[in-house]
């Protein structure tokens, strides 16, 4: 499957520096990832810093929302969203 | 005067019959529903073999059909034994082979998963799932029952054969020697302090109760059972809801909850990430709080926002469920923590020296707690429960106490100020955790020659955890390797969230890990990285 550069950067992460699992590495775009609590609230704040950080954008926190991160395509959809806009940048505020 | 949990539902059904029992996802169950659902599942279970005594492992997400299920394994005179759905099923199979569990509640989807972690010696006799799929692997081949053998039941009323002093449930806690533990529950037990916080708080049928906690960890009694005691409606926050601080604030606030309970973490999350401030909180009435000390300027925020609300702060260890109470009248305006108040529940609390012997006010010393609330013991642990449950001399009556490990100091009001830990349990969000099960954990990995786990302070998570190891020499090996072991058996909230490589431990003079030198330079460092972040972000 075909996956963004966006999305294969969060898969990365969530898989090596997130959840720590062997059994992930078939993760796809669009696994869920919160049916099964696989991301909890500590999970989420770090990967909004991820995303934050490694493609220089801001998430407001009522972004911070479950539609957002269902999946790894959901986040990517996010992030491009706000890389597009122009306050999403970290050098808008 | 009940004597088993489920006749709260039962009566509640009787009375409230027609009102919401439980409101999740879009969905929701009367009292009638609830109650014929559980007494289906009841005779499910006894058709399977499950009797007055045994232990029934709940493996599933939130959901109405696991509340039904809960109530059903305790109608047919069992204990539940509620298992972290976000766990690793290896914990599953470690609990449920220690309390040699008589069935399982699960879902399809983690039906594989279980299959592999049992490795084909499944300890029990049948496994309920709460779905219908084709193609489930069966569990070792064991009798699989589905949704529709349970709507075959009868929904009748079901003559429950257990009493006051059965286990209710069992609680894992995380074990110090790497094993954790399962604390016994009775009916009696977790009933003294349902009624006590029910009348205290004066829940009613028209309450609106918020469950935020997962059905593992105890404050989720309070919102349940208390509920039921009232025939109050409860929500449950979904699975795919509970990590996201916005939506669950929007939601409690949209659905116009009348009770908040939750862990300060969770709290402190919904304020600082949640956007709280921008709801109508008008009809929030009480708010408790459990689990962790709740630092004062984050209460006080809270309580700014709900000026008309009662809030308490519940205290007590799993063993005693909430033990002492502390009602805050007046919004604090130092930095003084929170009491955590006097006993409750009908219970007592002692506080006493090494030697056993009551201190005065004012001076420290380790809280012991008698009463009803207190567990039975730890399951199949006859040793570690004698040295947790004690007889003591109080007035020259000899009373059973269980010592928390706590230690407090009795001010002159009679409250009860919180001072720390004697050994090295620690609170990161709310959970309790061991670190000595982390270090067993990480001392099992071959590559690892000694570990040593820390707990770093947090104010918003009270905790963070971190570990240092020493390599075994030649051995090669990688965070995120010692990190994926961790996982593979522990839950999630206690995998370390860094672990760093010495070449060896500081040590003490008499040769022990010098753990505060250790947490001192992780303080640094963190404060360090801290004023990094915030030079950034400005």
């Amino acid at each position: 499957m075909d996956l963004s550069i966006a999305e294969s950067a969060i898969r990365n992460f969530l898989i090596d520096d997130l959840l720590y699992d062997r059994n992930l590495k078939k993760l796809s775009a669009d696994d869920p990832l919160l049916s099964e609590g696989l991301l909890d609230s500590l999970a989420i704040l770090k990967t909004v810093a991820f995303c934050e950080e490694t493609f220089g954008i801001s998430i407001p926190d009522e972004e911070v929302l479950p539609d957002h991160f269902e999946t790894i395509r959901a986040i990517g959809q996010l992030v491009e969203r706000l890389m597009a806009s122009p306050s999403g940048h970290l050098s808008g505020r | 005067m009940h004597t088993l949990l489920p006749q709260l539902l039962s009566e509640a059904a009787a009375r409230y019959g027609e009102r919401p029992a439980i409101v999740m996802d879009d969905r929701s169950c009367t009292y009638t529903d609830l109650e014929a659902t559980s007494n289906r599942f009841a005779r499910t279970l006894v058709g399977a073999g499950v009797a007055r005594g045994d232990r029934v492992a709940l493996w599933l997400p939130k959901s109405i059909d696991a509340v039904a299920a809960l109530y059903g394994i305790m109608k047919a005179g069992a204990a539940y034994v509620p298992v972290d759905p976000a766990s690793p099923a290896a914990r599953l199979a470690y609990i449920a082979r220690d309390c040699e569990v008589a069935a399982l509640v699960t879902t399809t989807d983690r039906a594989a998963s279980a299959e592999a972690a049992f490795g084909g010696e499944v300890p029990m006799r049948a496994v309920v799932y709460t779905d219908e799929k084709c193609d489930v692997v069966p569990l070792a081949g064991l009798p699989a029952i589905f949704p529709a053998e349970l709507e075959s039941q009868s929904p009748e009323a079901f003559q429950n054969p257990a009493d006051s002093d059965d286990l209710a449930y069992i609680l894992y806690t995380s074990g110090s020697t790497g094993e954790p533990k399962g604390v016994m529950i009775s009916h009696r037990g977790s009933l003294a302090f349902v009624e006590w916080a029910a009348r205290k708080f004066e829940i009613s049928h028209r309450d609106r109760l918020a469950n935020h906690a997962p059905f593992h960890f105890d404050l989720s009694t309070f919102d349940l059972f208390a509920g039921a005691w009232a025939g109050a409606t409860v929500y449950p926050v979904a699975q795919r809801i509970a990590a996201f601080p916005a939506a669950v604030a929007r939601q409690w606030a949209d659905e116009r909850l009348t009770v908040w309970y939750a862990t300060p973490s969770t709290l402190i999350l919904m304020l600082t990430r949640g956007n709280l401030a921008a709801y109508d909180l008008s009809s929030l009435r009480l708010l408790l709080f459990a689990g962790e000390v709740f630092p004062v300027k984050y209460l006080r925020a809270l309580m700014s926002l709900a000026p008309q609300a009662r809030f308490a702060n519940l205290y007590g260890p799993t063993e005693t469920n909430v033990c002492t109470c502390y009602e805050v009248a007046l919004v604090p305006d130092g930095d003084e923590p929170l009491s955590i108040g006097s006993a409750c529940s009908g219970d007592k609390i002692h506080v006493l020296d090494e030697a056993g012997r009551g201190v005065e006010d004012g001076s420290v010393g380790e809280l012991w707690v008698s009463g009803p609330t207190v567990m039975r013991g730890y399951w199949g642990r006859p040793e570690r429960t004698a040295q947790s449950l004690r007889a003591i001399r109080v007035n020259g009556m000899r009373v059973v106490a269980y010592r928390t490990g706590d230690l407090v100091r009795r001010r002159a009001d009679g409250n009860l100020d919180f001072l720390g830990r004697r050994d090295h349990q620690i609170k990161t969000r709310g959970y309790r955790v061991e670190l000595g099960e982390i270090e067993f954990t990480l001392n099992r990995h071959p590559a690892v020659d000694e570990a040593v786990a820390l707990a770093v302070p947090d104010e918003q998570v009270t905790n963070l955890l971190k570990a240092v190891a020493v390599l075994k020499p030649g051995a090669r090996v990688d965070e995120n390797d010692l990190k994926q072991h961790c996982a593979a058996t522990l839950p999630r909230y206690m995998v370390p969230e860094s672990i760093e490589f010495r070449s060896e431990l500081p040590r003490t003079s008499s040769d022990k890990v010098d753990r505060r030198a250790l947490l001192a330079e992780m303080e640094t460092t963190l404060r360090e990285s801290d004023r990094r972040i915030e030079s950034h972000g400005s």
